[in-house]
């Protein structure tokens, strides 16, 4: 074997026996080693140093400091910690070689030496060494690589399900390398909630077709704290194609994320008030808009100017001015927060989202409110009533306190425009249009909005006042025995009369009072006055008819119905047979046990109760069956084109069946034709209504009705 | 077993010629004079080995007999002595035990050993040189 080249290997030989010495040193030299010898471990200590040997064979029997100890010794300082150290041992003696082992010792070499090969095992031993260190300088420097990248790496068998993670990459999870086994579920178990299904998803992908890139997935530490973590992922192949091993990286961008974020967060808010910029607002509503369209939405784009902040800002000055700006953005985002019908931005938006989303500052004082999911257009009226309402408590800008108004205009998509800058522009136009009005108050763009929502806004304070002022009546329309055209009975029908407007449809107060909750007390009026009247009928000595009241879904669902028939046919002492709640499929099937606890106790008092409308809404059979039922009313809209619709006709039929089965009493209303009649009465048609009899009467002509009809059954009886 | 009867043999297998020609070969065509110069170091050596023996096996001294007997067991070993390697490891490993004398060989055994030894080894160094 030839000298290795450039470098010269240094050989510290350590033996008390110079013969030994000798042969080794003379072997040694053969192979290119420059030799330095001690005679026992003291002088090998003291001559280490000097010597800067690249490896050392020890004898372990030596006077004074054996081989063992000189090895520990060796170990102990720097330079010899990682040196390889040979001890030369007796071939005899395996408790030598276990303690060479025990004392650090690289290897052992047996005695008596076979000095042929003596040579090779030192180089060899040398070189090894010279690999591993190698290895470990690679290594660490790797790994000072990845930690400054905040890189890591890992490895995974598959079919072992092996899984290796770097310092690195235990780093960034936040775990301890002697704590936790890494396997693929702990690292899915980490990730984000929201991200997991996606780092799924990239796991099953990268077992499939061994590479994914770029994925970018939440990291949630044990300490709580979140990285964003970008993962890389390569597979080998095996002969058969499929994939063995993976391989890849795992990189913390939070920091890079963040940045994005900081720059992200200049160029989308404002500095003064936190809020989004224009620029931000922009987006956000050009987004809204498309999903709208794909979904039919209604958006609101709300415009918000404060009245003459100037003069504010000229009195006080600017940095008082901008912390009532301040104040002000705080008091709107928390109002906008708080109201329900603002949508929730979601999550991979292309802009960022925050809770203050569907809020914004255009310009100095002007501000925009974004409200997505709009079910009616006049929900935005409330989200501008109630901003202003807002700006009317007081600020405290330091010892002064200030108060603000505002001035808001409301542009509708679709209404009043299809696309981000039409609507801001238009809310805009409103917003000044406010202003002319007067300040301190919220227009809509288009003026038909406008009136609707005045309209709805007296609407509610005039039936206030209308029950007040006993503004309601009752109109009875009778019902028919259809065999006899006999009058059986009769239902009330709520009317308003007007001082000024006159007599107002149903249909136009009715969702208003739905809507405002003011339908209860109107509801507990029709209630107590419909018994009362058919008492009085009842005092008058007409024979006795059962009074049909609708009761509205509030006062069904709000619980106090069966009350407020207990106190109706209590003032008025009417027989409870004589009354008949009509009740809708819809409000029966929405929560069945309440439902079914009130018609119970409905019934226990004996009142009547039928079942309106039937065939419009959704019943479930088996629920039909189990309610306390008397009538069902099959609704005008089946019986409108009878007999000439066929379809009509079947179903008609089929629910009069049916109805019979369950044995209830059937009644069709708007009955207007001799045609219709005759082929109701054919199919078993039990009541019918309508104007073929009569119309919606008031009490007096009722009255007269019934007389009549008494007058006619004593003459012919 | 008795050691007497294969000391009293002053053959030549009491040199393994092998171990002699390794060392020859360590030195190519004997240049270095290594053989010659470990033949010396090894009569030098070993007297005053074979006198520690003596001593310290009178003495009663169990480490220092061991001690002995373990540097020349592989100084003997290295030349190819092996039969006198022999007679040293089993002085040694009954040393370790804390046995000296009785039946092991004594040193006079052993420096009898030598003396056969020593003229095979100068003839070895003679023609190496």
């Amino acid at each position: 074997m030839k000298a290795p080249g450039a470098r010269v290997s240094v050989a510290l030989i350590v033996d008390d026996d110079p013969m030994m010495r000798l042969l080794i040193r003379q072997t040694l030299e053969r192979v290119g080693f420059v030799c330095e010898e001690a005679a026992n471990g003291n002088q090998a200590l003291e001559r280490f140093a000097a010597a800067q040997p690249d490896i050392v064979l020890l004898d372990v029997m030596m006077p004074e400091l054996d081989g063992y100890e000189t090895c520990s010794r060796l170990r102990a300082i720097p330079a010899g910690a990682t040196l390889p150290v040979v001890m030369l041992t007796g071939l005899d003696d395996s408790e030598s070689i276990d303690r060479a082992y025990e004392v650090g010792a690289t290897d052992f070499i047996s005695k008596p030496i076979t000095w042929a090969v003596l040579g090779y095992r030192v180089r060899y031993l040398l070189r090894a060494s010279h690999a591993l260190r190698d290895v470990a300088k690679h290594q660490a420097s790797l790994e000072t690589a990845q930690r400054i990248a905040h890189l890591g790496s890992w490895e995974w068998n598959l079919q072992r399900n092996e899984v290796y993670w770097s310092p690195e990459t235990f780093r960034i999870l936040g775990l301890a390398p002697d704590a936790v086994t890494p396997s693929v579920d702990r690292f899915l178990a980490q990730v984000h909630p929201e991200d997991r299904a996606a780092a799924e998803q990239a796991v099953s992908d990268l077992v499939r077709t061994g590479g994914f890139s770029g994925r970018v997935v939440r990291m949630v530490r044990p300490d709580g704290s979140v990285r964003h973590v970008q993962l890389q992922g390569l597979g080998a192949f095996d002969a058969r194609g499929t994939v063995n091993q993976l391989a890849g990286t795992i990189q913390d961008v939070t920091e890079l994320k963040e940045a994005e974020q900081r720059i992200r967060h200049l160029a989308y808010y404002d500095g003064a008030t936190g809020l989004p910029n224009r620029q931000f607002f922009t987006e956000r509503l050009a987004q809204a808009l498309a999903l709208a369209k794909r979904h039919h939405g209604q958006i609101g784009v709300l415009a918000l100017d404060l009245d003459q902040f100037k003069r504010i800002n000229d009195t006080l000055g600017h940095t008082a001015g901008n912390e009532l700006l301040a104040a002000v953005a705080r008091r709107l985002s928390d109002a906008v927060r708080e109201t329900d019908t603002l949508g929730r931005p979601e999550s991979g938006s292309p802009v960022p989202a925050d809770a203050s989303d569907g809020m914004a500052r255009l310009d100095g004082d002007e501000f925009s409110v974004l409200i997505t999911d709009l079910a009616q257009y006049h929900d935005a009226a409330k989200v501008a009533r109630r901003l202003l309402q807002e700006l009317r408590k007081p600020f405290r800008i330091g010892s002064q306190e200030m108060f603000v108004t505002a001035s808001i205009g409301l542009a509708l998509y679709p209404l009043d425009g299809e696309d981000a800058d039409t609507l801001l522009k238009n809310a805009g136009a409103a917003m000044h249009f406010a202003k002319e009005q007067g300040r301190d108050n919220y227009q809509f763009y288009s003026r038909a909005m406008n009136a609707t929502a005045l309209e709805k806004l007296s609407m509610e304070s005039q039936l206030r006042k209308a029950l007040e002022r006993g503004e309601f009546l009752l109109n009875f329309q009778p019902k028919i025995m259809a065999s006899s055209g006999q009058i059986v009975g009769l239902e009330a029908l709520i009317r308003w009369r007007h001082p000024e407007l006159g007599l107002v449809p149903p249909s136009q107060f009715i969702p208003v009072a739905e809507e405002s909750g003011l339908i209860v007390p109107i509801g507990d009026w029709v209630l107590r006055s419909a018994c009362l009247q058919n008492q009085a009928w009842r005092s008058a000595g007409y024979p006795p008819v059962h009074i049909a009241v609708n009761i509205a879904s509030p006062h069904f669902r709000q619980g106090g119905l069966v009350a407020s028939v207990a106190a109706a046919l209590k003032e008025s002492a009417l027989e409870p047979a004589l009354l008949e709640v009509e009740l809708t499929e819809s409000m029966l099937m929405q929560s069945v046990d309440t439902t079914l606890d009130t018609l119970f106790k409905l019934k226990d008092m004996g009142v009547r109760l039928a079942i309106d409308d039937f065939g419009t809404g959704y019943s479930s059979l088996s629920y039909l069956k189990r309610f306390p039922l008397d009538t069902l009313k099959i609704d005008r809209s089946f019986v409108k084109d009878l007999p000439r619709d066929a379809e009509d006709a079947a179903i008609t039929r089929a629910i009069i069946a049916m109805a019979h089965s369950l044995k209830l009493a059937v009644v069709a209303e708007g009955v207007e034709s001799a045609e219709q009649l005759a082929f109701l009465q054919q199919h078993g048609c039990d009541l019918v209504q309508g104007y073929l009899f009569s119309q919606p009467l008031g009490a007096e002509d009722f009255g007269a009705l019934l007389a009549a009809q008494e007058k006619q059954s004593a003459a012919a009886g | 077993m008795s050691h007497s009867s294969r000391i009293s043999d002053p053959s030549a297998a009491a040199l393994d010629r092998a171990a002699l020609d390794a060392i020859r070969a360590l030195d190519e065509g004997g240049a270095a004079g290594l053989l010659r110069r470990v033949v010396q170091l090894y009569l030098e050596s070993a007297p005053p080995l074979i006198a520690e023996l003596r001593r310290a096996g009178a003495a009663g001294d169990a480490t220092a007999v061991r001690n002995a007997a373990h540097s020349l067991k592989s100084s003997s070993a290295n030349l190819g002595a092996t039969r006198l390697a022999e007679m040293c490891k089993t002085i040694e490993h009954a040393a370790r035990a804390g046995v000296l004398g009785g039946d092991l060989p004594s040193a006079e055994d052993i420096e009898r050993e030598f003396e056969v030894l020593r003229p095979a080894l100068e003839r070895e160094a003679g023609r190496a040189a």
